[in-house]
């Protein structure tokens, strides 16, 4: 006769387990709940809509990735995202060429990295205050420059990055593919990517190991606020122009797509792949909601909730308590 | 080279650590003398009284914030739990209640932001900043929905006791002031004196060894997030009766500054955790920042900038002297 | 014809408030064991880190096959050809054995820096089976290896470049048992073979003279022997490590039993094997022996209400208890010393004064504040009587040494009044004269009537301290040996699930 207390262990193994499963099944009840409930929602159209709504959170959060895997927070990726787009319509409202408005937001973007860098790694300073103290710096300059109203960025190019198409392919999914592929070969297929999920797993055994740690984290950041000018572009062009305040929400976004990736992934490390993955589940939830005429409001908190719930339970379960 | 000359020196080197450690509070001088030159209204007592107003609000919720990340956790969710004080009390009030029933009544509704919160960290093991962040979502909905579009709820009734907690005066000090000055000594206590002080120092620090020396870990954690909500619903209650109204949204505009003031604070702290008195000082550093780039006209946008700037500048410091005597920071 | 591979001469390096070393040397030959011994604080750690490149000599020089290193990175360290097998494994827990092992020399196959997998994969294998003899699909993650598995990948690591010429072992056996100490030995004797020079660093007496040919010893940062190991005698090094002689080991006690304090009865939780049941007596030594994956710590914590319990009754004096967390299991007078007592003992933020008090802060309050004067009173009397080298409550307890550190553990659960202790490896990495205070507190405690389980893998310990001695072998109890009457052999033989014997519940 089993005792009642054994009896819940065996019940508790079940739950972690399936639990263990969640984000996956997560991921399709909600493709299945939505293409039932609202017509058009598997239509090749739509799909290649929501990927392109997408777009520029994914090349955000996949910045960001680089940053989590090394075990540093960068707070500061949508703010330098708005920042660098502030400064490129700025500049295109003031006739410069497009060429050297783009040039110049992605040196800020790159500037901006090194600053948190520089904080975070040589000064000393813990990732999550360095770059939440420059995200207010950025946030500052951008709402100087943009006076506090939209500014519009009337450009050919931002026209095509928003509507056009290489091969068929939207052009922002084709830039996020691209930049999807190079960040994806770096981190899986080279060496300076195992350095850097070493400098994640244990700092101490990359510095023995004789790794760069300095100089990786460096780029970390560096390539972290570089993403960030270059979801700027693919944002800028979606809106047609830069707004106060514009891109803030999308920092919730891009955390929350790392960690549905880090859930994702069976040895529960930041990956890029995850990442997308959580970046384009964002996304159906968005557009799928729309779809069903869900207040914006509402769908606002509908998807934070159920994001968090996933990555909660299925991190727990995998992971263990305490 | 002998024990005592030893001894000098190592006492040189953590009293140069020491130094930067309070570059914080010696930041105060020179913007004081710089906000002082740019504008000598700076320097008046009234002003400084309107000053120490400014910064009631923001320190009383500095303070909750703090008890949650002594206790190892972080709450995003402050706004709200204030908003949600300010509007239940008010809400209350209007019924006919008296002041009292509508104080207690803010402080149970906004304590109910950090059942919430607990519950869900320290229950279903969600990480604390996600987890608050999920609270803001789920208040802010119920918030749209109750004042429908997020309008202002007002005061109607006239209660005298109520706006004296946000306007009266004993002698020529504004009684919020005296009031923080209480609530300081209070967190004071609780921190540093008193059991739930020490256990969740432990938690904060090292849970799991916390827990192996009998602290019921779980429930004092949820504890730091239901004392802080309650505390940021004070602040709502004070703010609100000083103008007499609960505006919805106010509360999220304090989050950046709060979250400011208690991790510059840990600049202070000889082991760089967040502790009481350096978050009421990094609280009047922020009000002193923003009164004075006000009084100067900076726009808002500027004193972000500022006020980030600022942050780095602390931080760094401190770092730079726990480096001296070779600790990592 | 002996070649000096490494000569660190006039070593002068200080902390604030501490001169950790005082022009001290270290020699070592090509192809000799050179062992290095002091107690705790005696500098080892602080002369092996300058020679890492981790830490920086005040003065003094470090030379290396003749030539003189300036200032060397960790890179530069090993780029020489020096590799260090640590304490503390640097492992990253999610990577494979071959990555883990290629780590910073991983074989590319372009300029970008692309991995070669499939080189990287045969490669290993191969390094596995020649320099250890070590089979193992290497594509095992680290974290699902145990403990004496990660050193030898460890070793393997250190080995992977061909031009290793000094390999510095710091404490290596502390997680292993007897049979993997002996493939550890072998291998050391391989290196030998191969002419490349050791340093190892140990407590353990046994195994310096086992393995070493000379030995250097460390004492308050200076040098007082450097001398060939078949010269001396164990008694004598520890002499000069301690500086005052030492009475004999271990003296055999004789201890009344009294009345049952603990009796479990089928005792399971989640992490265990198999449901365990046992008996613990008033002023009983309880000896828990078994070898790494044994099940003593699983069941300690399942004693101790750490996991959810599947089953079982624990009873205390004779009443039934529910113990389902550390604070029920304290309050039934339970205290538990971790192995881990850095991370899962003391609070390394707070001060000796708070450690000491964690576990019974009520006794310290009035009207609900915590009266400073009581505890600081509390915790000096527990620092004079226990011996603890402080400089008061008010230290953080993050600068005291190892023993001093179990020794303001002990201090917690005394001030808790407990009655029932399970002490899991007490003694690890202690030095020998902590080592003795702290079996002598073990003994006053047993003779005030408390029961105390001693979980360890030091066989002489056990032997020396116990009562009663458990064996136990994956996860269950399979002897119950008289000290008087065993000896090592047969502890070892039933820990390695030779005996037929199995203790019936």
């Amino acid at each position: 006769m089993k005792s009642r207390i054994e009896v819940l262990g065996h019940g508790r193994k079940v739950v972690e387990y399936v639990f263990g499963l969640f984000t996956p099944i997560a991921l399709g009840l909600s493709l299945l709940l939505f293409s039932i409930l609202a017509p058009n929602f598997l239509s090749f159209a739509n799909m290649m809509n929501i990927l392109r709504q997408v777009s520029f959170v994914a090349v955000l959060s996949i910045g960001l990735c680089v940053v989590m895997i090394n075990n540093d927070f960068d707070l500061s990726v949508a703010a330098i995202m708005g920042l660098s787009g502030a400064i490129c319509s700025v500049m295109l409202k003031l006739d410069a060429p497009v060429f050297s408005a783009i040039v110049v937001s992605c040196i800020a973007g790159v500037f901006l990295g090194l600053i948190n860098a520089f904080f975070t790694v040589s000064i000393g300073i813990i990732s999550i205050l360095s770059t939440l103290a420059l995200s207010y710096m950025c946030s500052g300059i951008e709402l100087t420059l943009l006076k506090g109203t939209w500014v519009p960025a009337n450009a050919e190019i931002f026209i095509f990055l928003r509507d056009g198409n290489i091969l068929g392919v939207p052009t922002p999914v084709m830039l996020v593919v691209i930049i999807f592929l190079v960040y994806l070969y770096f981190l899986e297929r080279t060496k300076y990517g195992t350095y850097m999920y070493a400098i994640g797993g244990n700092m101490q055994a990359a510095i023995i190991s004789g790794i760069n740690v300095k100089l990786l984290r460096y780029v970390s950041f560096v390539v972290a606020g570089l993403s960030a000018s270059i979801a700027s572009f693919l944002f800028i062009a979606r809106i047609g122009g830069s707004t106060p305040h514009g891109g803030e929400l999308s920092l919730m976004d891009a955390f929350l797509a790392n960690f549905v990736g880090q859930s994702v992934s069976r040895q529960r490390v930041y990956n890029v792949t995850g990442t997308l993955i959580g970046a384009i589940f964002a996304g159906i939830l968005t557009n799928g909601f729309t779809l069903l005429g869900v207040h914006a409001f509402h769908m606002y908190l509908i998807k934070g909730v159920v994001i968090i719930v996933i990555v909660a339970i299925s991190t727990r379960y995998k992971r263990g308590v305490i | 080279m002998n024990a005592l000359s030893v001894r000098n020196w190592a006492a040189r080197i953590i009293a140069k650590e020491t130094l930067f450690r309070y570059g914080l509070i010696l930041a105060f001088i020179p913007m004081i003398a710089l906000f002082g030159i740019a504008r000598p209204v700076f320097l008046t007592p009234m002003n400084f009284l309107m000053l120490l107003r400014q910064v009631v609000v923001l320190s009383i919720m500095s303070l909750g914030m703090t008890i949650v990340v002594i206790g190892g956790g972080i709450d995003l969710s402050v706004g709200e739990a204030l908003d949600f004080g300010a509007i239940s009390s008010v809400a209350i009030m209007n019924s006919g209640a008296g002041f009292l029933v509508g104080l207690v009544g803010g402080l149970a509704f906004g304590g109910l932001v950090g059942v919430f919160n607990g519950m869900m960290i320290a229950g279903l093991g969600i990480f604390p900043f996600l987890a608050t962040l999920m609270t803001i979502f789920i208040s802010k909905s119920i918030q749209f929905m109750y004042s429908k579009g997020f309008q202002s709820v007002v005061l109607t009734k006239d209660i005298p006791s109520f706006s004296f907690l946000g306007n009266g005066y004993i002698s020529f000090m504004p009684f919020p002031v005296l009031f923080l000055v209480f609530v300081v000594f209070v967190f004071f206590v609780i921190a540093y004196k008193t059991r739930f002080g020490r256990y969740i120092v432990a938690c904060g620090s090292n849970i799991r060894a916390a827990w192996l020396a009998g602290i019921p870990a779980k429930q004092y954690v949820l504890l730091t997030y239901v004392l802080c909500s309650v505390t940021c619903a004070l602040a709502g209650i004070v703010e609100t009766s000083r103008i007499g109204l609960a505006t919805p949204l106010q509360g999220g505009s304090y989050l950046y500054d709060v979250l400011g003031a208690v991790f510059m604070g840990t600049s202070i702290s000889q082991t760089r955790r967040a502790n009481i008195f350096g978050s009421v000082i990094g609280a009047i550093f922020f009000g002193i920042i923003t009164n004075g780039m006000t009084l100067m006209a900076i726009s808002p946008y500027m004193q972000l900038f500022v006020k980030g700037v600022s942050i780095l500048l602390i931080l760094a410091f401190a770092a730079a002297g726990k480096k001296m005597i070779g600790e990592k920071a | 014809m002996a070649e000096t591979v490494l000569k660190m001469t006039d070593i002068d390096k200080r902390f604030p408030g501490v001169h950790a070393l005082k022009k001290a040397h270290l020699t070592v030959e090509r192809g000799e064991v050179r062992g290095l011994v002091g107690e705790n604080g005696a500098g080892k750690s602080t002369l092996i880190k300058i020679l890492a490149g981790v830490e920086s000599k005040d003065s003094g020089t470090v030379e290396f096959e003749g030539k003189i290193l300036n200032n060397p990175s960790p890179k530069d360290i090993s780029d020489l050809g020096i590799t260090f097998i640590y304490q503390d494994q640097y492992f990253v827990p999610y990577f494979d054995i071959a990555q883990t092992l290629w780590l910073g020399s991983e074989p590319c196959s372009n300029f970008l820096g692309q991995i070669n997998k499939r080189k990287m994969y045969q490669t290993c294998t191969k390094l596995l089976k020649e320099t250890i003899d070590f089979e193992i699909d290497p594509k095992t993650l680290i974290k699902d290896l145990g403990v004496s598995e990660r050193q030898m990948i460890e070793i393997a690591r250190a080995l992977r470049s061909k031009k290793v010429s000094l390999v510095v072992f710091d404490e290596p056996t502390a997680p292993l048992t007897e049979h993997e100490i002996q493939i550890l030995f072998n291998t050391v004797k391989k290196l030998k073979e191969q002419k490349i020079a050791v340093i190892y660093i140990s407590h353990r007496l046994e195994e310096i003279f086992q393995i070493c040919d000379k030995v250097t010893i460390l004492r308050d940062g200076e040098n007082v022997g450097d001398l060939e190991v078949s010269s001396i005698t164990p008694k004598e090094i520890v002499k000069l490590m301690v500086g005052k002689t030492l009475a004999e080991k271990y003296a055999k006690r004789k201890i009344d039993r009294g009345k049952t304090i603990l009796h479990v009865r089928n005792l399971r939780n989640k992490s265990m094997a198999s449901a365990i049941s046992l008996d613990l007596h008033r002023g009983e030594i309880l000896g828990l022996f078994g070898l790494v994956g044994a099940g003593k710590t699983e069941l300690a914590e399942a004693l101790f209400g750490v996991d959810h319990l599947e089953g079982g009754e624990t009873i205390i004096d004779e009443r039934l208890v529910d113990i389902r967390s550390p604070k029920q299991a304290i309050a039934n007078g339970l205290a538990f010393l971790p192995e881990d007592r850095r991370t899962k003992g003391l609070i390394l933020d707070m001060t000796l004064g708070e450690n000491v008090t964690l576990a019974n802060l009520k006794k310290f309050c009035r009207l609900g504040l915590i009266s400073g004067r009581r505890e600081k009173a509390s915790a000096s009397s527990m620092i004079t009587a226990l011996r603890i080298k402080a400089s008061g409550p008010n230290q953080l307890t993050n600068l005291l040494s190892g023993g001093n550190q179990q020794k303001t553990i002990v201090a917690r659960w005394l001030v808790s009044e407990a009655q029932v202790f399970i002490f899991d490896q007490p003694t690890a990495g202690i030095d020998v004269g902590a080592k003795r205070e702290i079996y002598g507190l073990m003994e006053n405690l047993s003779q005030e009537g408390a029961g105390i389980i001693l979980i360890s893998s030091e066989l002489p310990e056990i032997l020396g301290l116990s009562d009663r001695i458990l064996v136990m072998y994956r996860g269950r109890i399979v002897a119950q040996l008289d000290p008087q009457k065993t000896d090592q052999h047969e502890i070892l033989l039933f820990a390695m699930g030779g005996g037929a014997y199995e203790k019936s519940n």
